[in-house]
């Protein structure tokens, strides 16, 4: 939740794609710039967060992992619940794993609406040759969803920084234009409506309910 | 480390009625259902007049009444039914009413309001005191007015919690939605006044905390499984596991080492820490078990030999397995605890937030579990469900087979252990029988080189049997008149003590031949170096050289006019014939090792000074009276005379030889 007073954003990303696509990579490549897995100090990749600076604005990414196998897939739900941004990572030479990608699409538009930023991030140009997806075909998929594309190589880190400087601009865009349009729903639990007084003795709030 | 020890088994937590549903130590070990019919037992007791309750229990409409029976009630039953007939005859007009009561199963917390309320107010104050002094221990400026603030903040919460559970209309979730509310808006109060300007953000977090873990703590028993549904849950998420106990880390792709004994003792650790989450009572401090546990399955991940940090993809089977292995009790109470009454922020962001999604879709994966989650087929899935029933107690066989497994392994280690002193005994035994060898070998050698250096044979000796002084003395004369006449005239007084200067004489020689053996550096070139290196180099051999010199008079080795002034009585070329016996000469040996290195001084100085580079001068060793007399005390009884003789004798076999 971020707090449009003092301009600090705090966002979460979550990272989705099948096994094996290089999402652990990225996000390592991104927060620690290694690839190698052996110089790498931290014990886990699946929880990272990474604070940069947007415009003078202090933004902190965090990037939920998630389990890409085919059997946790109905658990994405959960991981994505509340997050502001989603990065859909498939490779290039798979695919399969490209459908994938498609059907969280699907998914997080019927749970989340348009609030989420989605980018679509074709891995592993590095191995152009075995290329089974071909860039036109995922970038029009991408425009018709409203999502984002790039393609990327963690191995050669390219790309990588792009992916979450305009994912970070999207986000704030979005945040911006929510705090806009309903001031109080940015600090209030967007479930929730309830009003209570500022004053220091707020008579206790009656049993609310929902307007919406 | 494996402690099943600690775990409380899960009989222990259940309903002390033996209901079949969780028991809670507010509820004095009861389940609530329990506890309310013991509760509302006793109020009719001392009360017989039952009160008409004021409160409409309105029976939430997504709990079916068959649910009720679908219960495992087995002493409960009973004892409702005692209540009910009671209860009938007393008022059958309100036995409907009644019934409703005792089969309603959720908490009627202003009944319990009621109940304690004596002792209530006592506690409330008790948790003020303990969040006073918490709130102390940061030492803020104004800390006085922060706390007042806080105070009356937690009152108003409480009334509301209190209010709120009381009323009739009690949806768990909307309260949730009200409490979440309030810490926002204590957020922003936080932030915005004064009173609190003073205080870092991190501290105000911390602030935060303290808060929600007093109000949470002191309603925890209202809030903790508030409705049947959690209680429900709890029970089904527990048996389920109990059925899918026979899950191994292999059917679930988890890539745990079960077969290194550090990552199992991660694993337990793991364990204990997510079974802790039941016994601590602010969300706060749950979701820190959470934590932890997640920490050490990341550990575990590490020590099984993956590449590199785990990702997502190990971690959530992992997290699975433990789960399945902990069996935490009341698993979805404590889950729906925390997510109502944490705060939010911290649940949907963070770290702990993050352990806290993988955990609920560690859960919703069991629950979902079939045969294709863990890639096996339809019967075999349904077998190892049966098979499992039927075991009694799954979870005690289990955790038996693990810790025979570890002590299994712990010996293997051990023997593993004493196999590699064994071998590394037996390596320095080797090196050691190695060395014995070498050693010998070299002693050997030396022992070789130094004998065939100096071959122990000895010569034998001539020593003549007859010593005629007046012989020797003549030779002596004449020997010495080459070198000096001088010297000579001052060796006539040496000359009357013909003992004394052969004994000294003695002595000198073998020093010189024991210098020679030890190939101490002789400066200069001499014939005592040649002759020695020859392996001649025996006294006797040395006393031929130098006597033949002498006896060749006028060569330049006048050095060795010593030998012939101490020995010079008994120079005498005419007894060469009569040396045969070598007795005198062994009895030197012994003698000779252990003065060497005394006497060598005195030995440098005779060769130094008689070299014949210096002038021909009196012989420094030119003997007084007195020091003979030292000499002579050598306890040497068998030195004879005949040395000098000797001495003499071979002069002419040596210069024979030289020619």
């Amino acid at each position: 939740m971020a707090s449009s007073a003092s301009k600090d954003y705090n966002f979460k990303v979550v990272l989705l794609g099948e096994g094996c696509v290089g999402k652990t990579s990225i996000i390592l490549r991104y927060v620690e710039d290694k690839f190698n897995s052996k110089h790498i100090s931290t014990l886990q990749a699946s929880f990272l967060t990474k604070k940069i600076n947007f415009d003078g604005k202090r933004v902190q990414l965090n990037v939920w992992d998630t389990a890409g196998q085919e059997r946790f897939h109905a658990l994405g739900p959960i991981y994505y619940r509340s997050s502001n941004g989603a990065v859909l990572v498939y490779d290039i030479t798979d695919q399969d794993s490209f459908e994938k990608v498609k059907n969280w699409v699907k998914e997080l538009k019927k749970m989340l609406g348009n609030e989420v930023v989605l980018v679509i991030v074709g891995n592993k140009t590095d191995l152009e040759k075995d290329r089974n997806v071909q860039t036109q075909e995922a970038e029009e998929y991408a425009t018709s969803v409203g999502a984002r594309y790039f393609e990327t190589s963690a191995k050669l880190n390219e790309g990588i920084e792009d992916v979450f400087l305009d994912l970070s601009a999207a986000m704030i865009n979005n945040q911006n234009e929510k705090d806009l349009s309903d001031p109080r729903n940015s600090t209030l639990r967007s479930s929730n409506r309830l009003i209570v007084d500022d004053s220091d003795e707020p008579p206790p709030p009656p049993a609310t309910k929902c307007c919406n | 480390m494996f402690q099943p020890s600690l775990r409380i088994a899960s009989k222990d937590l259940k309903c002390r009625q033996g209901c079949g549903f969780y028991g809670n130590s507010q509820f004095e070990g009861l389940c609530s259902k329990c506890f309310l019919q013991k509760k509302e037992q006793q109020r009719r007791s001392t009360n017989l007049q039952l009160p008409i309750p004021s409160v409409s229990h309105k029976i939430d409409p997504s709990l079916p009444k068959s649910a009720d029976e679908q219960k495992p009630t087995n002493s409960p039953s009973t004892s409702r039914n005692t209540i009910k007939k009671e209860h009938g005859s007393l008022k059958k007009n309100f036995g409907k009413t009644m019934s409703t009561i005792f089969t309603k199963t959720g908490h009627s917390p202003r009944n319990k309001n009621v109940d304690q309320h004596s002792t209530k107010s006592d506690k409330d104050k008790q948790y003020e005191i303990e969040l006073i002094s918490q709130i102390q221990h940061y030492k803020f400026q104004g800390e006085g007015q922060i706390i007042q603030k806080l105070l009356k903040e937690k009152q108003i919460i409480d009334k509301i919690i209190k209010d709120f559970m009381t009323s009739d209309h009690k949806n768990i979730d909307e309260l949730s939605e009200i409490v979440q509310n309030f810490y926002i808006k204590l957020k922003q109060l936080m932030s915005n006044d004064q009173r609190f300007s003073e205080i870092p953000d991190s501290d105000k977090e911390d602030l935060m905390d303290l808060f929600e873990k007093s109000v949470m703590t002191q309603n925890h028993g209202i809030l903790f499984s508030p409705c049947e549904e959690d209680e429900r849950n709890d029970s089904k998420i527990s048996s389920r596991i109990k059925n899918l106990n026979w899950i191994t880390a292999k059917h679930l792709a988890c890539g745990i080492n079960e077969l290194n004994s550090e990552c199992r003792d991660l694993v337990y650790t793991a364990i204990t820490d997510l079974v802790a989450i039941d016994s601590y009572l602010a969300p706060k401090d749950k979701l820190e078990c959470i934590v932890k546990c997640c920490r050490n399955i990341f550990a575990v991940l590490k020590h099984s030999g993956h590449n590199g940090p785990a990702s997502a993809d190990d971690f959530l089977p992992a997290l699975i397995f433990v789960v399945l292995k902990a069996n935490p009790a009341r698993l979805h109470s404590n889950m729906n605890f925390i997510n109502r009454f944490s705060n939010a922020s911290r649940i949907m962001s963070g770290e702990g937030g993050y352990y806290f999604t993988n955990l609920s879709c560690a859960i919703t994966f069991i629950e979902n579990l079939s045969n294709e989650s863990l890639s096996l087929s339809k019967t075999e899935f349904d077998e190892f469900l049966l098979a499992n029933g039927s075991i009694n107690t799954p979870w005690e066989t289990a955790l038996m087979a693990c810790s025979c497994f570890n002590d299994f392994s712990e010996n293997m280690k051990d023997i593993e252990e004493l196999k590699k002193r064994t071998s590394t005994n037996l390596e320095a035994i080797e090196k050691f029988n190695e060395a014995l060898s070498t050693f010998n070998d070299y002693i050997d050698e030396s022992i070789n080189a130094t004998l065939s250096r100096a071959p122990l044979s000895m010569r034998p000796i001539k020593t003549p049997k007859d010593y005629k002084p007046g012989l020797a003395e003549a030779g002596h004369y004449q020997s010495n008149l080459l070198v000096s006449f001088d010297e000579v005239q001052s060796k006539k007084s040496n000359i009357t003590l013909p003992l004394a200067s052969i004994k000294t004489s003695d002595g000198n020689f073998l020093n010189i031949t024991d210098n020679l053996f030890g190939s101490s550096p002789v400066s200069g070139p001499s014939p005592f170096d040649d002759n020695s290196l020859n392996g001649l180099a025996t006294p006797e051999e040395y006393l031929l050289n130098a006597a033949s010199d002498y006896q060749s008079g006028l060569t330049n080795i006048n050095y060795d006019f010593d030998l012939s002034d101490l020995s010079g009585d008994n120079s005498i070329a005419e007894n060469i014939e009569n040396l045969p016996d070598t007795n005198v000469i062994d009895k030197h040996d012994p003698f000779g090792d252990n003065s060497a290195q005394d006497e060598q001084n005195g030995n440098a100085s005779i060769l130094d000074t008689d070299s014949p580079n210096q002038k021909v001068l009196p012989s420094p060793l030119k003997p007084t009276i007195q020091e003979y007399k030292g000499f002579s005390h050598f306890d040497i009884p068998s030195i004879s005379c005949n040395k000098g003789s000797d001495f003499v004798n071979h002069k002419t076999n040596k210069e024979e030889r030289l020619e």
